[in-house]
């Protein structure tokens, strides 16, 4: 068995002399979950796009399972089931059919696959519903069901809790937590930096089609944390907080502050403030969005946390 | 590759546009045999008697097709014996034409209305369940001396088949010529001598079982006359809706991403739709003639198929093509003319991975088809007209010259085969270098 199953090497894309994606590289191993976060047209869904024959890369190299996509997608992707953008079926047919017809199941248990797959993301009572009706929501489960219904090698997931309800995003874990157990690797781009930390052991960060990051995630859950402050008095908030080392920035609010801090320093800042003489009416940590991390990352030389 | 042209045989089968265009034929058809009736009754055709019955391959060297279509006839006679029983079932002196035979100075005439036909779909089940009323075919008719005669191939389903499919129903000739052998000259080749046996076989059996010929107007010339048309305007519009159902829709609806996400090359997935249209033209050219035939020949009676000036234009003289061997000549358009159609096919073929809307797919090819059409119709395009696709798309026409003009038949067929593999071509590597987003 190959170790890196995914080999992307410095891969670019032009569309119309524009770059859109520079110089990224990736490898995945076998059983890993790697997630891959940006802003919006940061070229994470470009990225999968190449990586799936999708769209023909300009420069670099992709491998999977040791063959390329865009030439010989059929051994590339025989083993990788990919949800890639809004998913697409066949609005006047029923879910059933929709996944009979796009899988390559066959054999006296395709129908059987189709059906677990369905009851797995929770569409079985809707499975002789036409497509054309289902909400952004149910399309995106069965998106996901279409991807269970072969068992994979490797799942490619692009933004999978998209239009889902918090319930579901937890159902979907599970799901990609359990195949994870059996050795099945995965490779995820998300808004949700949760959804990401929660699942994945490497990152890949985006950045206008280049890459910012590319490690263990554990190292970007150690980036600083938004803490909200509010109290009085302001003056004297200001003033001690300006000089703690802890705090790297301070960003005034109507009403209050926007600290960026590590978690384990705010019960100290909150003992100082009040031993000040400061009363303290609201405090909360925020976690970095996606673009706070990129963000935090393109300025990381003021940063001590991250260097 | 089987589990991808059965995929798209059910997507196809499942699309609107599989339902939508055998009911624009048929609305086509009605269209036809409604002009196809005044025209009829407008010109008086019941009187204007065209004397041309009773003309054989042997004794007339004006007949279409020599040995093709008597090649075919003969060919019919084994393996067409149950699509004569449905057309010579309707032979009768008819709705709108009485009939005229000739035979050796004889004119023998059927009246409009009167029947000398035989039932034989009734009879032949009448039959079935009760044997003793199986009367001879034509027993209404006061000549014949053994009208209540059984026939004695067996009481058996089969024997009685035999009856039913061998017995003269011709009635209007009554007293048949002897036939003579076919003259067999020293000089003659190998190929003549078996051209003249069949010939000689085929007019005999001819002249016994169903030679009575019909006006120029009857179900066989309503069916050149819809082919004719439903191929120049018709069938363009449904081939590019075709295509444009199969693959536009595919980029419109963005389930193409979904299918590219399985392991499957896009040539796989080209040469599957491919097949699919093509299957779906030929299988709807198909549904096309026979519906024709059966409703010309319903409503029109059955007879030799006239091929005047008025059919095919410029053939200097007027020819005649006996009834069943027009009937094969139309099923052999099935093959010939679906694949005429396949460089228009590629052509919305390429027009979809361009512009993968269905309506622009539909809009655009459509009126490069009628541009291309009528320019090539007049004088001015005369030296260029080779170029356009739309040149080569009557081949099947051919098949009802006489002679039949092979070197002209084959470059039809050479410069459809290129066109399309030229457009095939191109759609490949348009289809391997084109990105899919969304």
């Amino acid at each position: 068995m190959q170790d890196n199953i995914v080999e992307v090497l410095d891969v670019g894309k032009n569309i119309r002399d524009v770059s859109v994606l520079e110089n990224v590289s990736l490898t995945v191993k076998q059983g890993e979950c790697t997630g891959i976060i940006g802003e919006n047209g940061s070229g994470k869904t470009t990225l999968l796009r190449l990586m799936t024959g999708l769209v023909a890369r300009t420069t670099g190299k992709i491998k999977l399972f040791g063959h390329d996509p865009s030439q010989d997608p059929i051994s590339a992707l025989a083993s990788v089931r990919s949800l890639i953008g809004i998913p697409a079926y066949y609005p006047h047919i029923t879910a059933f059919d929709n996944m009979r017809l796009f899988s390559t199941s066959e054999g006296e248990n395709g129908s059987d696959r189709i059906m677990a797959a369905l009851e797995e993301v929770g569409l079985h009572e809707e499975k002789d519903k036409k497509v054309g009706v289902f909400s952004r929501g149910m399309l995106q489960r069965l998106g996901i069901a279409f991807t269970l219904i072969e068992n994979p090698l490797l799942y490619i997931f692009d933004e999978p809790t998209q239009g889902v309800d918090e319930v579901w995003i937890e159902k979907l874990k599970e799901i990609i937590a359990s195949r994870q157990k059996t050795g099945k690797t995965f490779i995820i781009t998300s808004h949700n930096f949760d959804f990401i930390s929660s699942l994945c052991e490497t990152v890949l960060i985006l950045d206008q089609g280049k890459s910012l990051y590319k490690g263990e995630l554990k190292k970007v859950a150690e980036f600083p944390y938004y803490f909200l402050l509010r109290g009085t008095p302001e003056q004297t908030i200001l003033d001690t907080v300006n000089n703690l080392e802890y705090v790297h920035k301070i960003l005034s609010t109507g009403g209050g502050f926007e600290l960026t801090m590590r978690k384990e320093y705010s019960s100290d800042l909150i003992k100082l403030l009040v031993e000040k003489g400061c009363r303290i009416d609201e405090h909360a940590f925020i976690r970095y969005s996606t673009s706070d991390l990129v963000q935090h990352l393109l300025d990381k030389s003021k940063s001590p946390v991250y260097s | 590759m089987k589990r991808l042209i059965l995929v798209e045989i059910e997507k196809l089968v499942r699309s609107s546009v599989f339902w939508v265009a055998p009911i624009v034929l048929i609305f086509f058809l009605g269209l036809m045999l409604f002009g196809f009736e005044v025209y009829a009754a407008k010109n008086g055709i019941d009187k204007n008697l065209v004397k041309s019955g009773m003309k054989t391959f042997s004794d007339n060297d004006k007949m279409t097709g020599s040995a093709v279509v008597s090649s075919f006839v003969a060919v019919q006679k084994i393996g067409l014996n149950l699509l004569n029983i449905v057309t010579f079932g309707r032979m009768k002196a008819g709705n709108t034409a009485a009939v005229v035979a000739e035979q050796d100075e004889d004119i023998i005439e059927l009246k409009p209305g009167e029947d000398k036909g035989f039932d034989y779909f009734g009879t032949f089940f009448k039959s079935l369940f009760n044997p003793k009323s199986l009367p001879r075919p034509g027993c209404d008719c006061t000549e014949c001396p053994d009208k209540n005669e059984k026939p004695d191939n067996g009481n058996n389903v089969l024997g009685r088949f035999l009856d039913f499919i061998s017995v003269p129903n011709a009635y209007a000739v009554t007293e048949l010529p002897a036939r003579k052998p076919p003259v067999i000259d020293k000089r003659d080749s190998f190929v003549e001598r078996i051209q003249k046996r069949v010939v000689w076989l085929v007019d005999t059996v001819k002249l016994e079982n169903m030679l009575i010929d019909r006006s120029r107007f009857n179900g066989l010339r309503f069916t050149y006359l819809s082919l004719y048309f439903s191929f120049v305007f018709v069938f363009p519009l449904l081939t590019v809706s075709v295509v444009a159902q199969l693959f536009a829709v595919e980029f419109s609806q963005g389930t193409i991403r979904t299918i590219f996400l399985n392991p499957i090359s896009r040539g796989q997935y080209l040469a599957s739709k491919l097949i699919v249209v093509s299957l779906y033209l030929a299988s709807l050219m198909m549904f096309f003639i026979f519906t024709t035939m059966l409703v010309g020949v319903v409503f029109a009676g059955y007879g030799n198929l006239i091929l005047d000036s008025e059919l095919i234009g410029d053939i200097g003289e007027t020819r005649m093509i006996l009834g069943d061997g027009a009937i094969l000549l139309f099923m052999l358009c099935i093959p010939v003319a679906a694949i005429s159609f396949f460089p228009l096919a590629a052509l919305a073929i390429l027009v979809s991975y361009i512009r993968p809307e269905p309506s622009t797919v539909i809009g655009m090819v459509t009126i490069i088809y009628f541009i291309l059409f009528t320019l090539g119709g007049l004088p001015l395009f005369e030296d260029i007209r080779f170029l356009f696709f739309t040149s080569y798309m009557d081949g099947w026409t051919l098949l009802f010259r006489s002679p039949f003009q092979t070197a002209e038949f084959v470059y039809k067929f050479l410069a459809v085969a290129l066109m399309t593999l030229g457009a095939i071509i191109t759609i490949n590597y348009l289809s391997k270098k084109r990105d899919i987003y969304e």
